[in-house]
């Protein structure tokens, strides 16, 4: 029963869907995130291709223009590879502390219980875990400062005025940095066998290729891929890179073919729409109107 | 091992090679972010959250679940514990908030305007789209108390059912009921008093 005037429940009505965060927000809540767990960002495909949308929407080339360029014959502009979905994720990868705890996985050690240094439990006690619970109680005592070391630590407001390590941790994530040694494997896939690294290392080499307007060289280390880790954790970031270098070179068909092939096997992949804007015949339903 | 369906329901299934032994279902943190962050944002928003804290509000509400995941045991839906984190984290900020600025009591101010200039904005009472209603939505929340914030989020801005709502509160059903009906009277009550305020003498 509901007893809310009609004025009251149009409020409502038209304020429901109003605080959700945007896909810029997302993308650097989840940077941010990962910074702090001083870990690879490895939170979901999704979050790559999200964040490709957000640059996309910030001034990129859709991929629906790039193929009408490559259609009339003219020049490609790199717009479009800024919002290649797999830069977005390697962009995302940061050099851990050397203290920091192991990559956030399920097959990773846990990570160390609540010390006293949690700030949101008493100093020198450690929070009560339940089972489907969690007691957080206020700190008696001042918070410690956070850092990259402790990431088990969450600064407050208290702590807020001087964080000299937030944008530290924000510009470490650069596309050129070199990928960090990864602790244990990463919880996207159960697919595949071979370190993260090589994969990591090959789809970047991709990627790189498709920015410096080589699409061979990206098809070639794409195949490479393929070959050694058909089924590897980044066989979608590889099949949208080898797509997007099939575009580049003009050959539609196989692009198109390709993506086809991928709309079968996953096609609710976080890379779906991409794959569907960069083929469009492919995959009429749905909108390509990202929220 | 299923994936988490990104609504965030109930995992509801196991690992095949494990025994029959009790031992706590293992979810992916990331499955568990990429299905619910959208939801811990509004949430902590509503719960009067400043807006230019809520990001990192967020980022503390995932990292005690990124802390506290190997000891979930989802016989509840994923939902009902991050709801319960959110409103522990808001309250944090809140206090915190307060404790700098304890004239406003926490209140997270529309603008650092006073009350007065506000009224003559025409979306203080009377919002057009839904961007300005969901601000002004906030700031009736923050007129109930806590209790009650939470029941009316849940039940009028996230449409949960009153059992579902009293799972996550932890309150029994009648209690979640008259805590409503009051929310609703309070929530009215603020809102008209605005559009009074607005109209003028």
């Amino acid at each position: 029963m509901n007893n809310l005037n009609q004025t009251t429940r149009a409020l409502l009505a038209l304020g429901r869907d109003g605080d959700d965060p945007s896909e810029r927000d997302v993308w650097r809540n989840r940077k941010s995130l990962a910074a702090r767990l001083g870990v690879a960002s490895v939170l979901g495909t999704a979050a790559a291709a999200s964040g490709s949308s957000v640059a996309a929407a910030a001034g990129g080339i859709k991929l629906t223009t790039f193929l009408a360029c490559v259609a009339l014959g003219g020049a490609v502009g790199t717009g479009v590879l800024s919002v290649s979905p797999v830069r977005e994720r390697l962009s995302a990868v940061v050099s851990p502390a050397p203290d920091a705890s192991p990559a956030f996985s399920m097959h990773a050690p846990s990570a160390p219980r609540l010390s006293s240094a949690d700030p949101h439990g008493e100093p020198g006690a450690a929070t009560v875990v339940t089972s489907d619970d969690v007691e957080i109680r206020e700190p008696a005592a001042p918070r410690p400062e956070p850092s990259l070391v402790a990431p088990e630590t969450v600064p407050t407001s208290s702590t807020r005025a001087a964080r000299p390590h937030r944008d530290a941790r924000v510009n470490a994530q650069a596309p050129s940095d070199p990928a960090p040694p990864f602790a244990a494997p990463l919880p996207l896939s159960n697919r595949g066998s071979g370190s993260l690294e090589e994969e990591l290392s090959l789809v970047r080499a991709a990627e790189e290729s498709l920015h410096g307007q080589d699409p061979a060289r990206a098809i070639e280390a794409a195949s490479e891929h393929e070959r050694r880790f058909p089924d590897g954790a980044m066989w979608e970031e590889r099949e949208v890179t080898w797509i997007l270098g099939l575009c580049q070179t003009g050959n539609i068909a196989a692009a198109c073919e390709r993506a086809r092939r991928f709309l079968e096997k996953a096609p609710a992949s976080p890379f779906a729409d991409r794959v569907r804007e960069a083929c469009p015949s492919e995959a009429p339903r749905g909108s390509f109107v990202r929220p | 091992m299923d994936r988490v369906a990104h609504t965030g329901l109930r995992i509801a299934t196991r690992d095949a090679t494990e025994t029959d032994t009790v031992r706590p279902l293992k979810l992916a943190f990331a499955e568990v972010y990429e299905s619910n962050v959208r939801f811990v944002w509004r949430t902590i928003r509503r719960l009067g959250v400043p807006d230019h804290e809520v990001d990192d509000a967020v980022q503390d509400v995932f990292l005690v679940v990124h802390r506290k995941l190997d000891d979930f045991r989802p016989d509840a839906p994923v939902k009902h514990w991050l709801f319960r984190i959110a409103a522990r984290v808001a309250r944090d900020y809140r206090r915190a908030r307060a404790r700098k600025d304890p004239v406003r009591h926490g209140l997270t101010p529309t603008s650092e305007l006073d009350a007065v200039a506000d009224t003559r904005d025409p979306e203080w009472a009377d919002p057009v789209d839904r961007t300005a209603a969901a601000r002004l939505i906030r700031e009736l929340l923050l007129e109930l108390d806590e209790a009650k914030r939470e029941v009316f989020i849940l039940a009028e801005l996230e449409q949960m059912t009153a059992p579902e709502i009293a799972a996550i509160v932890r309150a029994p059903l009648n209690t979640v009921y008259s805590r409503l009906r009051a929310a609703r009277r309070e929530f009215e009550s603020a809102f008209r008093r605005r559009q009074e305020a607005r109209k003028g003498p």
